[in-house]
C-alpha cells in the first residue's frame, strides 16, 4: 500500500512486547536505494533505552503500520556500546 | 550510502537537468510494506504547466523517486 511519508511523523511505536517505545520523529531515507532506512524516535522509553536517548530504528524490524507503528522485533534494552 | 533526515529535504527546489524550476519538495509516497520510495510530491512553481505532468488530487506533481539525481542545495531530476 502507498502511503505519504509524513504520515509516519508523530505516530506512537510498540514493541513486539507492546511497550511503548516513543513517537517517530523523523524517518531517515538511502538516496541511493530508494527507501526509508529507519524510523528516527526521540524521547524514547528508559525502560528500553538508556537514558532515553533517540534511536533509529531500521525499517525491516516493522510489522505492521496502522494507526500507530508495531514492531516485529526490538532488543530487549538498548544501552551504550560495550567496548 | 547517502542517507538524509526526510524533514531535510522537504521544501528543498526541484529542477529538471537543463534548469528549469519545477517546484518545491512536498512529501514522499513510499511502499508501506518495504519501505521503498516510490515518489516525490512536489508542488508546481508558478511557470509550470502542471498538465504535462502527473499530477495528484491536490495538484501536486507526482515524480518517480528514482529520476531523483543530486541532491545538494537543489534536487535535480533527470527527466526527458
Amino acid at each position: 500500500m502507498l502511503e505519504e511519508a509524513s504520515e509516519l511523523i508523530g505516530m506512537q511505536v510498540y514493541t513486539d512486547k507492546g511497550l511503548f517505545l516513543g513517537n517517530i520523529n523523523n524517518l531517515i531515507i538511502d538516496l541511493d536505494g530508494a527507501r526509508i532506512d529507519g524510523l528516527f524516535v526521540h524521547d524514547t522509553n528508559p525502560m528500553l533505552v538508556d537514558g532515553s536517548k533517540a534511536v533509529s530504528v531500521p525499517y525491516r524490524w516493522i510489522q505492521a503500520i496502522g494507526d500507530v507503528v508495531i514492531l516485529k522485533y526490538f532488543p530487549k534494552r538498548v544501552g551504550p556500546r560495550r567496548k | 550510502m547517502t542517507k538524509k533526515f526526510i524533514t531535510e529535504l522537504k521544501g528543498k527546489t526541484v529542477m529538471t537537468n537543463d534548469g528549469q524550476i519545477l517546484g518545491l519538495i512536498e512529501n514522499f509516497m513510499f511502499n508501506t510494506e518495504t519501505g521503498e520510495l516510490q515518489n516525490v510530491l512536489v508542488i508546481p512553481a508558478e511557470n509550470i504547466e502542471p498538465r504535462l505532468f502527473r499530477t495528484d488530487t491536490q495538484g501536486r506533481l507526482v515524480l518517480p523517486f528514482s529520476e531523483m539525481k543530486a541532491v545538494r542545495d537543489v534536487v535535480v531530476m533527470d527527466i526527458d
